[in-house]
């Protein structure tokens, strides 16, 4: 079976010391291998080291007891070559601001249900559906302003968007320090690579977030739900990098049209709530009543246009898994383009045709609950269990509207570390797009690796780790630094 | 700034302050149990007492030992979980503290937090830290002098600096009543005499040390060691940092910089008790019995910190 290796290519049988690298690897590999054995051992205790010190920690949810984890940093980055990016880059710019346009008219017109594109079921009897944001104006028509797509690479080498991640997408955080580590640890790379800096992200970010109000010195605060969450790291991080309060939803009230925040001497107006929160937790007296770590009146403040929501309310019904199928569709839609970036080949099990088949095929495929997220809840049939296997049949039986099925793609791998030494894992990337006025990117984005040998899941929940990627730039390709011109929709 | 922000800061730095004064008060322990060279039983049975008395801890201990010795207060001292004033229970709450507000620190000062509490639990794996329990506090004396140096010289002099310098006197002043007001120590204050055993000698030798006063009294006072001016120079002497009066000025000066318009009738009191101490003397003090001045002094700074809590630290 053959396999793509971000570093050695298509490959037939593992790489070993004298398989030639791809072209943009080859300067990184004759750099790397003047290092010692004992020298990337040391960095490798270094930057453990380093990252709890800072306490660059995520918290994993088992049984409901929470322990604060390291992730593990792998000192092998993930290499991409300016051309691929500038074809990544258009395609993700292309692909959000389609995303964007149909939360917009799910919430207004419906005209891509009118042209029967997308049939009627699939936005009303979604639970991501918001029917509180219908016909509401927002800023800019602005619903994803962060968005995080997860792309992947297979087969040949080919890319294909996995998933869509426009409610709060997380991670960025470990892109940036992971950034940090590297060059920390190997200064004299960055002198001799044209790598492209990401660090200008949070200017980037901020930037976003004030085009997100009329407000013209807005206070703008990120809404955490507490310490106890599995990315608080991320969100303590990006409040001082901004130079913003963090805040939870008891700092927070509502009072007369407005929402404030308790300080210590007059209550404070907030302009921008940057929430890390899901919809459902926002507003106990709209979404869930049992909600703690909402505030109460909160959607009222942003029905009235007193407040701006990022991401807006309502984004999920573009990113949950059954909508996924419908993206080239949407894009060709709005834009009358042809899509960029490919599609996985997506069963939808609440169609009585895939579903037989995905019973048929059950240990080919990867099955996915339709809201799933941090990897819970999925099925990868080759490596499955037969009660695995016999476990997930039934749940397909009992609720197929729940679930969609992917062929199992052979994602691609990069050299990594691992205890025998340093051998080929499975890989993701997940680019950071932000839509303002402007859509920015910064040219790279967070790497996940599956650290167990075969394993196709990335989250840091379930055993990832991540990697540094290093977008190259050409000077025969026009990179623009920080792509703010690259909006070529808005 | 946010009223949960201010609340973290506040309680970040009293928790970092009663940890370094749990650390010099097991440190002056532990220096006079050596020089006791274990052989005095009864000493050390007073000794461990007078450490649970300057904490308030007597019944909590007993509630778990049978005994007052050397091995049970250490263990009890440094790393029992639910005792409020323990070094592992001070640093936990500190870092967590400081962990709910890590975007409001400078990364310098979070860094350095998180790294102590980190050590301190990988140092309690092991049962070296107690056979090395003098290293154990020199290097946590060490670490809480870091800290300080790292928020006295990175962290912006703004209302979070003032929530800190709060909450660091208001503990320090506590802390150091509390030490003056033990039992056993009253007696020799009120007799004004030169000290006439060398087990006295060393028992307030070590109070100095403890508040890292050794020196500043040598050079305050050209007499040998008086217990009344030791007291003098914990009470209401401006040279000394640690000094009560010391801390009610910090105290003073940064909560006027907070005042708003719910503070005036703490901040009131807080003036009022600067000028009660820095216009007493040790005469007065005596004639009114060191305890009794004490047990005020406390309820006074008790209110206080009541009173920072209603009109600041609290929603309104």
């Amino acid at each position: 079976m053959v396999f793509y290796d971000e570093m050695y290519g298509l490959l037939s049988t593992p790489p070993s010391s004298t398989t030639a690298t791809i072209q943009h690897y080859a300067k990184y590999h004759q750099l790397f291998t003047q290092y010692t054995q004992d020298s990337i051992a040391l960095k490798r205790i270094q930057a453990d080291n380093s990252f709890r010190q800072i306490g660059i920690t995520f918290c994993v949810n088992d049984d409901h007891i929470s322990t604060e984890r390291l992730i593990p940093f792998d000192l092998i980055p993930r290499i991409i070559p300016a051309n691929e990016w500038l074809y990544l880059q258009k395609g993700l710019i292309q692909r959000v601001h389609a995303l964007n346009l149909f939360v917009h008219d799910v919430y207004h017109g419906q005209k891509i249900i009118k042209a029967g594109i997308v049939p009627l079921e699939q936005v009303y009897l979604n639970a991501q559906y918001r029917p509180q944001m219908q016909g509401l104006k927002l800023i800019n028509s602005n619903y994803c302003h962060i968005s995080g797509i997860d792309i992947v690479r297979a087969g040949q080498g080919e890319f294909y968007v996995l998933e869509d991640n426009l409610r709060v997408p997380s991670g960025v955080s470990y892109m940036l320090e992971g950034r940090k580590m590297m060059m920390r640890l190997f200064p004299q790379m960055f002198s001799q690579l044209p790598i492209s800096p990401i660090e200008h992200y949070p200017n980037l970010l901020l930037d976003t977030l004030r085009s997100s109000t009329s407000v013209s010195q807005p206070n703008i605060v990120i809404l955490t739900p507490g310490k106890h969450n599995s990315a608080y790291f991320e969100h303590t991080f990006l409040a001082q990098q901004m130079g913003i309060d963090l805040v939870q939803g008891k700092d927070l009230f509502v009072d007369n049209g407005f929402v404030y925040m308790h300080t210590t001497r007059l209550p404070k107006r907030v302009d921008v709530i940057y929430r890390r929160i899901d919809d459902d937790f926002l507003d106990p007296l709209v979404f869930r009543s049992d909600s703690i770590l909402g505030i109460p009146g909160l959607m009222s403040v942003y029905r009235m246009g007193n407040v701006t929501i990022t991401n807006a309310i309502g984004t999920g019904i573009a990113d949950d898994k059954s909508t996924y199928p419908y993206v080239p569709e949407i894009i060709k839609f709005y834009l009358n383009e042809e899509p960029i970036l490919n599609n996985v080949l997506t069963y939808q099990c609440r169609k009585p045709r895939d579903l037989s088949y995905v019973l048929a095929n059950l240990n080919q495929l990867v099955v996915k609950e339709v809201h799933g997220a941090g990897g819970y809840g999925m099925l990868v049939g080759p490596v499955a269990t037969q009660t695995q296997l016999n476990d997930f049949r039934d749940r397909l039986i009992a609720k197929p509207e729940n679930y969609i099925a992917q062929p199992t793609l052979a994602l691609s791998t990069c050299p990594t570390y691992v205890e025998q030494g340093i051998a080929p894992r499975h890989i993701d990337l997940r680019p950071y797009i932000l839509s303002g006025k402007n859509t920015h990117l910064v040219q790279g984005g967070l790497c996940r690796v599956a650290l167990n040998e075969h394993s196709l899941v990335v989250n840091s929940s379930q055993g990832g780790g991540t990697k540094d990627t290093w977008v190259l730039y050409d000077n025969d390709i026009t990179l623009t630094r920080d792509s703010s011109n690259a909006n070529i929709y808005c | 700034m946010l009223i949960s922000t201010a609340d973290h800061l506040f309680w970040m730095s009293r928790y970092l302050e009663r940890a370094e004064n749990t650390v010099r008060i097991l440190s002056a322990y532990l220096n006079a149990y050596l020089l006791n060279g274990g052989g005095n039983e009864q000493k050390t049975i007073h000794d461990v007492r007078a450490v649970l008395q300057v904490f308030g801890l007597e019944s909590d201990y007993l509630s778990i030992y049978s005994v007052l010795n050397h091995h049970y207060i250490t263990l009890f001292m440094v790393k029992n979980v639910d005792n409020v004033s323990s070094i592992f229970y001070t640093l936990y709450q500190a870092r967590e503290n400081a962990r709910a507000i890590r975007s409001t620190l400078t990364a310098d000062l979070w860094e350095a937090i998180n790294f102590t509490w980190l050590e301190f639990q990988h140092k309690m794996q092991h049962n070296q830290w107690y056979l090395e329990v003098g290293e154990l506090f020199e290097w946590l004396r060490n670490r809480i002098y870091l800290i300080h140096g790292i928020t006295s010289n990175t962290f912006p002099r703004d209302e979070s600096y003032a929530f800190m310098a709060v909450g660091t006197a208001l503990e320090r002043a506590d802390n150091i009543a509390r030490l003056l007001d033990t039992k056993c120590l009253e007696g020799m204050i009120s007799n004004n005499q030169s000290l006439d055993t060398s087990t006295d000698f060393y028992r307030w030798s070590a109070i100095l040390h403890s508040v890292s006063a050794y020196e500043i009294y040598r050079k305050t006072y050209p007499s040998t060691i008086i217990p009344v001016l030791i007291a003098e120079l914990i009470m209401i002497r401006t040279t000394m940092p640690r000094s009560l009066l010391s801390s009610v000025n910090t105290l003073c000066q940064y909560l006027q910089c907070l005042a708003n318009n719910r503070s005036d009738a703490t901040l009131r009191k807080v003036n009022l008790l600067q000028a009660q101490l820095s216009f007493t003397t040790m005469e007065i003090v005596l004639q009114q019995d060191l305890h009794v001045y004490l047990t005020e002094f406390l309820s006074q700074i008790r209110d206080i910190a009541q009173g920072i809590n209603r009109d600041f630290l609290t929603n309104t």
